[in-house]
């Protein structure tokens, strides 16, 4: 079934759609689906195939990673499952309907036609970056490839006094909270500022950090 | 202390942590292993 009339407006309104011509917006509409979820629906998950390209008309989706972290949430005129379609892979996220939503989806076939055909559809879904000198671009790297591999850290009992100290002399804003080993918190040079300094619910040297 | 902060894996990309932390409005995040929950590094807005 074509989309409604309301949806090829909206479509039509929405970047890089809006660039495209009559007929080829005419064709879209008539490939594509409306489809309606329900708060809680996942729309693909982890490791699952992702068949579409998702434009939001109406509604909230949230994209969390592997281990159920919130990455972001998509409102209406956001797209998602482009990231999959174009590597050829899996999906690497989870989106999750999080307010009841009406969506637009593009079949990935269409969705390759219109970049293979349109110019500002292929330039609004390539995500490279120009090369810089280096060759690397620090957005696409691993965070394994920056972190501190020895990091400071300190257990829920060591006091404020002492945790500041350690942020002073090694010109660092934040400490990480390790309790028999496992990680438990973090502390951070605005917690002290916030908590402790502006709150002051006892003085520093008498206040521990958990 | 904030106690079990949004962390993200080793394995997560750099974009992912940016997005976090304006997402958020957050300066740091800390690096945990998925499966262990031991804490690794903290990544810092600058």
């Amino acid at each position: 079934m074509p989309l409604p009339t309301q949806l090829i407006q909206f479509l039509a309104s929405v970047h890089p759609y809006d660039s495209l011509p009559d007929a080829a917006l005419d064709d879209l509409a008539q490939v594509a689906q409306a489809e309606d979820f329900s708060k809680g629906d996942t729309i693909f998950a982890v490791g699952e195939k992702v068949r579409n390209l998702y434009v939001i008309a109406e509604g909230e989706i949230e994209i969390t990673d592997e281990t159920g972290v919130q990455l972001s949430i998509l409102g209406p005129r956001n797209s998602f499952g482009e990231r999959a379609l174009l590597r050829g892979d899996a999906a690497s996220r989870t989106a999750t309907v999080q307010a009841p939503a009406r969506m637009i989806s593009i079949p990935a076939a269409t969705f390759f036609d219109l970049i293979e055909t349109h110019a500002p559809v292929a330039r609004f879904f390539d995500r490279r970056r120009p090369e810089r000198a280096g060759g690397n671009d620090v957005a696409t790297l691993p965070v394994e490839r920056l972190m501190t591999r020895d990091p400071v850290t300190c257990t829920p009992d060591t006091p404020i006094r002492d945790a500041a100290r350690q942020m002073h002399e090694r010109h660092i804003s934040s400490i990480c909270v390790n309790d028999e080993g496992a990680f438990r918190g973090i502390v951070t040079l605005r917690d002290l500022n916030g908590r402790v300094i502006v709150a002051a619910p006892m003085p520093p040297d008498r206040s521990r950090i958990s | 202390m904030t106690e079990a902060p949004l962390a993200l894996s080793p394995k997560a990309l750099v974009t992912d942590v940016l997005h976090l932390m304006v997402e958020r409005g957050i300066g740091h995040v800390p690096i945990v292993e998925d499966k262990t929950g031991f804490w690794v590094s903290s990544l810092k807005r600058t």
